[in-house]
């Protein structure tokens, strides 16, 4: 209760504002637009090392923050969706000043975002870490709009739990489909982690249900270790259509339950479309997206076209990171400490990046996959890395598994504090 | 500041990283772990050499599978550099390492290491430990004798005086909050 109404109050702040909001005389601002695994690390590590000497503004929409990562074990009942809840208090008792409000636009000459709610935000430096938004029209067919009735599940919350409820209350013996996205999009493995915990919970509760993915891609990440997992936990359940069938050009029909696929019509009685992805609108409307991404430099996700506007996570085409939660807040750290240096004349250092995604494939059973990375010429470069290996002992697997939990409690804390 | 070898292959090469390609391709055998803990703790600082641990131990360890990458150094990089262990030694002995750089490099461990979490069945939280266990902790992933991939990437990569400063850090930190 206390929490919110030290947020509140800074929402007030911000509703209250009529002209624009000037830079504190002698503290440098940083703007932060989106309060995601990127946007919170950002501002947190600036506002938590540069003890007071920046003024950190962190704008979010949404007074609460759904993870996608490990959204997927909530349809296996593994983690309850209010496990995966984040919110922005211990930011905002870091001195960082929270607005409940969405950029709407961006005037980079001025320095300036506008804000939903009508105010201006000044900035110094800005940074951008909006997420995705789907490329309208990749699915025929299927539009946001149809998101109500046939999920995307690709942002965390209530889209996670519309397709939990569709998959408890699916008729024995019914169809799932599942139509993957091309590249590139957030989280490599998780539509395929996502076949895995719907196939569990499947095994548990519909046991002659039938999953069917329809994928544009010929192959996909840690592809061997699932298809060796499908086999052994889930054996029969699932039939992958690749490129070649016409997994690559599925149309949808959303009000009778149909998925054209290579001329022939399937019948669904559940579905999920992950369509094709881009940068968070705020990126476009700041005129800094080339191909639906944002091209940024690889010592500290400045855009290439603007130096003082870093974009990183999901929105940043960098290079060779996958999009992950654990990319942005590797990338983040980065990005605050240059920030830092350059605004408060602290020491810089050379950037680091790294990222391991693990996926659960069943209860005891996780993988991982993870390299380093480093600043190469025009790109984030990949350097060495590892993957999980198929035909591994039960007890590493198990052991991989309580690892992924480990590591969303200690992310979770260095996102959000 | 330092003059530690500042790159991997320095690094690799000082600590005869290209022996340890003899490991490769045999299973960690669990129940000589121990012992190879032991002796690979007690060799960090007295300058044994990655051969003389593989000779007494025989451990058999799992080729590190890295999207096709090996995670060792390739066999006959150059030598012949100080013996970065004891250098090591000296520095967090003396509190010399870089602690800005430190919690910069920190950064890193705390995506997966809560660093004061509740006892954490899957990664161990990292505020407690004590400089010379986490440096030897580091080395032992070096040198392939624990089995986690992820760790043994993020022990090859960093250098000397990147542990110098990490223990830094991590010793000026204030003890964690007793628990209930
Ligand atoms: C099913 C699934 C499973 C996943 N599993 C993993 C995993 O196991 N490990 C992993 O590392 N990653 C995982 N991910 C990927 C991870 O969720 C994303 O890569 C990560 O969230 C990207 O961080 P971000 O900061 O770029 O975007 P987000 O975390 O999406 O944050 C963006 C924020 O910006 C806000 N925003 C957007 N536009 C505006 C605006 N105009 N103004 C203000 N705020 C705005 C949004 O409200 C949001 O809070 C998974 C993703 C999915 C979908």
């Amino acid at each position: 209760m206390k929490r919110r109404q030290f947020i509140g109050a800074a929402v007030v702040g911000a509703t209250l504002m009529s002209a624009p909001m000037l830079r504190a005389q002698g503290r440098p601002r940083v703007v932060v637009v989106g309060g995601g695994a990127g946007g919170a690390t950002v501002a947190r590590y600036l506002a938590k090392d540069s003890a007071g000497a920046l003024d950190v503004v962190l704008v979010e929409p949404n007074e609460v923050y759904h993870s996608c990562f490990f959204s997927n074990l909530t349809l296996a009942d593994l983690r309850t969706p209010e496990s995966l809840e984040h919110r922005y208090d211990k930011l905002a008792h870091l001195g960082i000043t929270v607005l409940r409000d969405r950029a709407v636009g961006v005037d980079r000459a001025r320095r300036e975002v506008a804000l939903g709610g009508g105010g201006v935000l000044a900035y110094d430096r800005l940074v951008l870490a909006p997420g995705i938004d789907f490329v309208a029209g990749s699915v025929a067919g299927w539009s946001e709009a149809d998101a109500e009735i046939i999920p995307h599940a690709y942002r965390g919350g209530a889209q996670v739990a519309l397709l939990r409820a569709q998959l408890g209350a699916m008729r024995p013996g019914g169809t799932f489909a599942l139509v993957a996205p091309p590249n590139p999009y957030r989280c490599p493995p998780g539509p395929y982690e996502r076949v895995s915990m719907v196939a569990n919970l499947m095994m548990r509760i519909n046991p002659t249900a039938k999953i069917l993915v329809l994928d544009p891609k010929s192959t996909f990440s840690k592809q061997a270790l699932f298809e060796d997992g499908w086999a052994r936990h889930y054996p029969g359940m699932i039939e992958r259509i690749g490129p070649g069938a016409g997994g690559n050009a599925v149309e949808v029909r959303p009000a009778v339950g149909e998925i054209v696929v290579a001329g022939a019509v399937v019948k669904f009685d559940v579905a999920n479309i992950i369509p094709a992805q881009k940068a968070g609108a705020i990126a476009d409307a700041a005129g800094l997206t080339e191909g639906g991404w944002v091209p940024v430099e690889p010592l500290a996700l400045a855009a290439k076209t603007d130096p003082l506007v870093h974009v990183l996570g999901d929105a940043a085409a960098q290079g060779d990171m996958p999009k992950s939660g654990f990319s942005a807040n590797s990338q983040a750290k980065v990005v605050a400490n240059a920030i830092r240096a350059e605004l408060t004349g602290s020491r810089a250092f050379p950037p680091r990046y790294a990222n391991t995604c693990w996926s659960a494939i069943a209860p005891d059973d996780g993988v991982k996959v993870g390299a380093t990375y480093t600043a190469g010429e025009g790109k984030i470069a990949a350097g060495e890395g590892f993957i999980s290996q198929v035909g591994e002992a039960a007890d590493l697997r198990a052991a991989t598994y309580a690892e992924s939990f480990a590591w969303y409690d200690a992310i979770g804390e260095d996102i959000f504090g | 500041m330092n003059d530690y070898p500042r790159t991997i292959s320095h690094w690799r090469a000082a600590v005869g990283y290209g022996l340890s390609a003899s490991m490769i391709g045999r299973r960690l055998n669990a129940s000589k772990l121990s012992m190879l803990t032991f002796l690979a703790a007690a060799a960090l600082f007295s300058a044994a050499t990655a051969q003389s641990i593989v000779t007494v131990g025989q451990p058999e360890i799992e080729a590190p599978s890295c999207a096709g990458v090996p995670l060792s150094a390739s066999p006959g990089a150059e030598s012949s550099l100080v013996d970065p262990a004891k250098d090591l030694r000296g520095a967090i002995a003396a509190g010399q390492g870089d602690r800005d750089w430190g919690e910069y490099l920190a950064g890193e461990c705390l995506t997966c290491h809560g660093l004061n979490a509740e006892a954490n069945a899957g990664i161990p939280p990292l505020a407690r430990l004590a400089p010379m266990d986490f440096a030897s902790a580091l080395e032992e992933y070096r040198r392939l004798l624990r089995p986690d991939l992820g760790m043994r990437l993020v022990a090859a990569q960093l250098a000397p005086d990147e542990v110098a400063a990490l223990t830094a850090y991590f010793a000026s930190l204030p003890p964690s909050p007793a628990t209930p």
